[in-house]
């Protein structure tokens, strides 16, 4: 541990002189003097809704809603972890937090501030703040590229002059654990894990805050996947970086998050602290998320499964978007909406089971604040 | 089944052999007996070997987990055994049921004792399944290749096979094009196709792994429960060792193209004698999990040049020269569970220690 916070101490001064050579663009608080973070919340996202066109017919549209009035906070340094099976939204969520795509509904407010106020220039340093680090490592690369240029390509974007970015490649390569030759490696030279290290040395080139981790090992063999898991929790104490950890993989997600937000169907049903997802799952859907994992145990007896296929998200189930599939479903399920509760300390659940508890307060997801006038 | 009765009466060719667990079992019992496999592919830089000298028995109705990392050559093993690989292969060994070997028969012969003594499940059920048919087209195609049924009574047979794997409203399935249905429900049909001829073997490679987890439960369940109903022997190639756990009775782990170790699920699990085996157990993140998970530094050799040795040696924790020596030969560590590493001391007494 003592290399760890040996290297932690070392990091202001880096990041300092970096953003000396950067000039006064790199530091967000630096560029933004007007915007001083009223909490520790780094991200803040509120009723998030995303609806996609589909054809249906030869004149006929209708919506896919990917992501429906989905809300979490991310506490600077902290990871939150969502998990979920395919077509739940996660990917979408992701990709509604760094711009990518616009939402329909709600707001994405990084720093209390909401984004959909930077525009030009000021997104650009937004865009900094935060990166992603995408699934499938073979194409996530561009193969006419070497990994160097691949590196460099964020902080050639961002006005960083050559030979910072040719020195910058070379510390990023060594604190993800590749060697400084490796920048004159192609991709198809790399293995699978090497290539996921310069995806994420990539995203952390310009000192991001915020990394959004989309099923970022899942297509790694086991012995490596947990080589990068704990290079990404090597860096998160390194950097004080920020993560959103998304997988479909439940015991990834808990390992590495500090906080869990389960989705189905486009809709949060459950987010709580990942210590008590295993130890108290409160929504029926997380339950059987948790029994459905295969055990290594020889010995545990299987639970049931879930019964059914997930429902087609262009005509969700009414009320409860779980109750088709749901075995303690009531009538009301299918009626009325259930809201998200705080049924225990943290510990929030969107379930008809518990409705005693009190809603999801304004204090626990603040609304964003408004814009600073630049 | 007509096959089957055929061809049965050359069962007694069937030996034991010292290759694996269940080796010393009588020949009766077992369904596929594999014996020194090499698979080989052309390469500019020479012969390939993806599979090296893997040996193993599949006991009569029992299944067994061949786990490993991609390249290790798990599905070429499947695939050598049915023979659909590339025609300029180079396949050795033999593959016997009823003590007939697959891999001296000539196209035309396999492909009659494809479906009834051997089918296969693929892994992507949305590639498995042809998108121009409905599902009862390709059902009825699969059973009129290789029985004598009449169009109506393989129809019967295919309403029967959708029910057998739990479709709900299996009439208006049959009527269904593959892009209709969901993954689960595709997986559910190629299974239904594997079974379509009742095969002694099944193969089945990632069957579950480009599914939803509340989905691959299911269909964990679904083919543990129909291969003890149908008493069929399954050959379960995966990466995923909580999968192999759960649905084995024996797992054979490869590394670079050889088994290096094979035991009972429970000494696999419970007392892994292989470094390698170790490591996969180390770094595979349990439920609840908060310490850091123990990676296995490194990543897999590339197979072209795997020199004369332990291919593992280079990533292993306990490695000594003697790994570099050779290529380790499988020990037996307890029983009839094996492992290739030097580190186990050859014949152990009766409850002696298995740890490293």
């Amino acid at each position: 541990m003592t290399t760890t916070e040996d290297r932690t101490a070392a990091m202001p001064d880096e990041t300092g002189q970096l953003a000396t050579t950067w000039g006064s663009t790199s530091g967000w608080q630096t560029h933004s003097p007007d915007v001083v973070a009223k909490s520790d919340h780094l991200l803040d996202v509120s009723h998030l809704g995303k609806r996609f066109p589909v054809r249906t017919g030869i004149r006929s549209k209708s919506f896919v809603s990917a992501v429906d009035d989905v809300s979490f906070t991310v506490k600077t340094g902290t990871t939150l972890g969502i998990v979920g099976e395919s077509g739940c939204g996660k990917s979408t969520t992701a990709r509604l937090i760094l711009g990518l795509i616009e939402p329909d509904d709600g707001t994405v407010a990084f720093e209390g501030v909401d984004v959909k106020t930077f525009t030009g220039g000021r997104q650009k340093i937004l865009r900094r703040n935060m990166q992603m680090v995408f699934q499938d490592p073979y194409s996530a690369l561009n193969p006419r590229m070497s990994v160097g240029e691949s590196i460099a390509f964020p902080m050639k974007v961002h006005g960083v002059s050559a030979n910072d970015r040719k020195e910058r490649v070379a510390q990023l390569l060594s604190q993800v654990g590749l060697h400084p030759n490796h920048a004159s490696y192609y991709p198809h030279q790399m293995s699978g894990g090497q290539r996921q290290r310069v995806n994420i040395a990539r995203a952390l080139a310009l000192e991001p805050r915020l990394v959004v981790a989309d099923e970022a090992v899942s297509a790694l063999d086991k012995s490596v996947q947990a080589q990068v898991l704990n290079l990404f929790t090597d860096l998160q104490d390194q950097l004080s970086l920020t993560y959103l950890f998304i997988s479909h993989d439940l015991n990834v997600v808990q390992y590495m998050s500090d906080n869990v937000l389960v989705m189905y169907l486009g809709q949060a049903v459950e987010q709580c602290p990942s210590t008590s997802l295993y130890e108290e799952p409160l929504h029926p859907y997380t339950k059987a998320l948790i029994a459905s994992i295969p055990s290594v145990d020889p010995d545990q007896v299987h639970s049931a499964p879930l019964e059914g296929e997930i429902p087609s998200p262009l005509n969700p189930p009414s009320g409860c978007r779980f109750r088709t599939r749901c075995p303690v479903a009531m009538d009301i399920c299918a009626v009325e909406r259930p809201v998200m509760r705080e049924e225990r300390p943290d510990h929030f659940v969107a379930c008809h089971l518990y409705d005693t508890g009190a809603p999801m307060s304004a204090s626990k997801a603040p609304a964003p604040e408004a814009a600073p006038t630049a | 089944m007509a096959l089957l009765a055929e061809r049965s009466d050359a069962s007694a060719r069937a030996t034991a052999h010292p290759g694996g667990p269940g080796a010393d079992a009588a020949a009766s019992d077992v369904a596929l007996d594999v014996r020194h496999l090499m698979t080989s592919f052309p390469t500019h830089a020479g012969w390939l070997h993806a599979v090296n000298d893997v040996s193993f028995t599949v006991p009569r109705g029992k299944v067994l987990a061949i786990l490993g990392e991609s390249g290790s050559g798990k599905s070429t093993i499947l695939r050598s055994i049915l023979g659909v690989q590339p025609r300029r292969t180079r396949i050795g060994g033999e593959a016997l049921i009823n003590g007939v070997d697959l891999l001296k028969m000539n196209p035309a012969e396999q492909e009659k004792i494809r479906g009834a003594w051997i089918s296969m499940i693929f892994q992507d059920p949305m590639t498995a399944l042809d998108p121009l048919f409905t599902v009862e087209q390709q059902i009825i195609e699969t059973i009129r290749r290789h029985t004598t049924m009449t169009k109506a009574e393989a129809a019967d047979r295919a309403l029967e096979l959708l029910k057998l794997v739990q479709i709900p409203s299996p009439e208006r399935r049959l009527k269904a094009y593959p892009f209709e249905l969901s993954g689960g429900m595709r997986q559910r049909i190629v299974i239904a196709i594997a079974l379509a001829c009742s095969p002694t073997v099944l193969l089945a490679d990632e069957p579950t792994t480009a599914l939803d987890v509340t989905v691959q439960a299911r269909v964990l369940d679904l083919l543990r429960e129909l291969q003890q109903t149908l008493g069929m022997s399954v050959v379960l190639v995966t990466h995923d060792l909580a999968v192999a756990a759960s649905i084995a009775d024996e797992i054979a782990v490869m590394y670079a193209g050889r088994i290096v170790e094979h035991g009972t699920t429970r000494e696999i699990v419970q007392s892994p004698t292989h470094p390698y085996t170790l490591g996969l157990l180390h770094a595979n993140v349990q439920p609840g999990q908060r310490e850091r998970p123990e990676a296995i530094p490194g990543s897999p050799p590339n197979l072209a040049n795997l020199g004369d040795s332990c291919a593992f040696a280079v990533r292993c924790p306990s490695a000594t020269e003697a790994c570099m020596a050779g290529v380790p030969e499988m020990r037996t560590v307890q029983g009839a569970h094996v492992a290739r590493c030097v580190l186990v001391k050859p014949a152990p007494s009766a409850g002696a220690t298995k740890e490293m």
